[in-house]
């Protein structure tokens, strides 16, 4: 009985890791990919994408639940990207250059965001969410009207024929790629960007002191019962924004690491899906609104992108359309955070009928 | 007491606030300069008045020790490299001769033409800024032509006689 009870906690504790690793299992077979290619794969997407995913740990620890508002720091990368290209800044050199240039960016953006989110408390994601459109609005602005106008572009390959704006597309040709083959580990048929896993591993460093740290005690605290730790003297308010600032600034980072890796930039929605798919990544890997650890990243990067390898060629063999796996692609993206979303809000509740009915039955035991 | 400690204090959290922006300015600039790209059009032509020529056979010429590139007379090439300060090596592909040369690119321009022909002899200024036909602004004498669909120096061509 208690073996059962036990069985089902798990099973409803990793439902959308179950749920996701049953289904990926199932898609590899009809998508006729071999192993390795799917190995090599999960290696290069690791490097791209884990780092933006990483930035999602702090703002949760925090109590603010999945930060949707890191499109800003995906943003702020961006710009510093931009300048990058347009003083033809290459190499290593040219991705700190953006970095460089895009950390203030995201500071400020991430201070924007926390002060806006702690008028929102509660509703930190939507907030997040909507968010990201304004600041959206405001890099368009920037990019599309006051480059080339205002700020000027020295670099006639990147600006619109009719004398400012940027273009749509991007070719980052200086920095493609040149983090991932600063230091490439050739093992057996596999190809390791050892550059980028150092990367990745000093920043898991990072979290694992953050969080021993006194602001990182601090940012539990908070996350943990607001009230509680304003009570006992910290301050919530400002404790809330670092977060999100931390958070921020490493999406800038993220994004670069991203889009050097993929080596070119759709000036206009290269950030667009940023958040979306770092969420969903870490809500793969077993992660909730309220708990995160770094294992959750890694797991939920290899499985989402597994999945987004085979789906389309599964799709292609089952059905005769690869556009079936781009559908399934989007679905299975929106339906995880949906489906971790509802499964949230149905543990909170079900907690919250355990604990009034535990208060009630030790009542009616104290009356005995 | 304590006022003149906060104000010390505070001075001194200003003084390190500022260094910080001085560094991380610095390390803006010494991405810029270190990473700073240019693109090389090695030139091996004769030059315009006929005082040097390129040599018969043509050069290999390597690029801080890059594989080396043949460059026969009359030929351009064009390489790409991160920062300022290079070493070209030319070879004389008929005799076996080879020199080497340190050329210094100017950290504002992106694009620039080196001339194999000086840089055997040592003539300066071997590297010159590089302007592509097609976007040199018209000089003064130029944008004065009437004929805006040929060449400024073009013979204007007679009316054909009428049958």
């Amino acid at each position: 009985m208690s073996g059962n009870k036990t069985l089902g906690r798990f099973f409803s504790e990793n439902a959308v890791v179950i749920i996701f690793v049953l289904i990926t299992l199932a898609a590899i077979p009809p998508s006729g990919l071999s192993i390795p290619y799917i190995i090599q794969e999960m290696i290069t997407r690791l490097g791209r994408n884990t780092f933006l995913v990483l930035a999602l740990i702090l703002p949760i620890y925090a109590g603010m639940g999945l930060n949707f508002g890191m499109t800003l720091g995906a943003m702020s990368g961006q710009i510093g990207l931009i300048l990058a290209i347009n003083w033809n800044i290459t190499g290593v050199e040219g991705l700190a250059f953006a970095a460089l240039i895009g950390t203030p960016i995201s500071i400020m953006m991430g201070y924007i965001a926390g002060a806006v989110l702690n008028r929102a408390k509660g509703r930190e994601m939507v907030t997040g969410y909507i968010l990201a459109f304004f600041i959206n609005g405001v890099y368009q602005f920037v990019v599309l009207y006051m480059m080339g106008s205002i700020f000027p572009i020295r670099n006639p390959a990147i600006v619109l024929s009719r004398g400012y704006g940027i273009r749509n597309t991007l070719n980052l040709q200086g920095v493609r790629q040149t983090l991932d083959t600063l230091l490439l580990l050739k093992l057996g048929p596999y190809m390791i960007p050892v550059a980028t896993f150092i990367v990745i591993a000093g920043l898991c460093v990072f979290v694992v002191w953050f969080k021993k740290t006194k602001l990182g005690q601090d940012m539990r605290a908070v996350g943990h019962d607001m009230a509680v730790a304003q009570a006992a003297g910290i301050p919530v308010d400002r404790t809330r924004i670092i977060a999100i600032i931390i958070s921020t600034v490493l999406a800038n980072f993220g994004q670069i690491i991203f889009l050097q890796n993929m080596g070119n930039m759709a000036t206009y929605n290269a950030h667009d899906q940023t958040s979306f798919f770092a969420v969903a990544a870490i809500l793969v890997g077993g992660a909730s609104v309220k708990k995160a650890a770094i294992s959750n990243v890694f797991i939920g990067v290899i499985l989402l992108h597994v999945l987004f390898v085979v789906t389309p060629r599964a799709g292609q063999n089952l059905f005769g359309s690869a556009m079936i796996g781009e559908y399934f692609r989007q679905f299975i993206g929106y339906g995880v955070i949906a489906l971790t979303l509802v499964l949230y809000a149905w543990k909170a509740r079900q907690n919250t009928a355990r604990a009034r009915e535990s208060l009630r039955g030790g009542a009616a035991g104290g009356a005995k | 007491m304590k006022q003149s400690v906060d104000k010390k204090t505070s001075i001194r959290r200003l003084l390190i606030r500022l260094a910080l922006v001085v560094v991380y300015a610095g390390l803006v600039m010494l991405t810029f300069v270190l990473g700073k790209g240019h693109s090389l059009i090695i030139d091996n032509k004769d030059l315009a008045d006929g005082t040097l020529t390129a040599a018969m056979d043509g050069n290999m010429v390597s690029i801080d020790g890059r594989e080396a590139s043949e460059v026969y007379p009359g030929d351009r090439i064009m390489e790409t490299v991160k920062g300022q300060t290079h070493t070209v090596a030319i070879e004389d592909m008929s005799g076996g001769n080879r020199i080497e040369r340190t050329i210094t690119l100017p950290l504002g321009e992106d694009m620039l033409l080196v001339s194999i022909p000086k840089l055997i002899a040592g003539v300066a200024p071997a590297v010159e800024v590089f302007v592509p036909v097609n976007v040199a602004p018209p000089s003064e004498s130029e944008s004065e032509s009437k004929n805006e669909f040929t060449s400024p120096d073009a013979v204007p061509l007679e009316p054909l006689p009428t049958p």
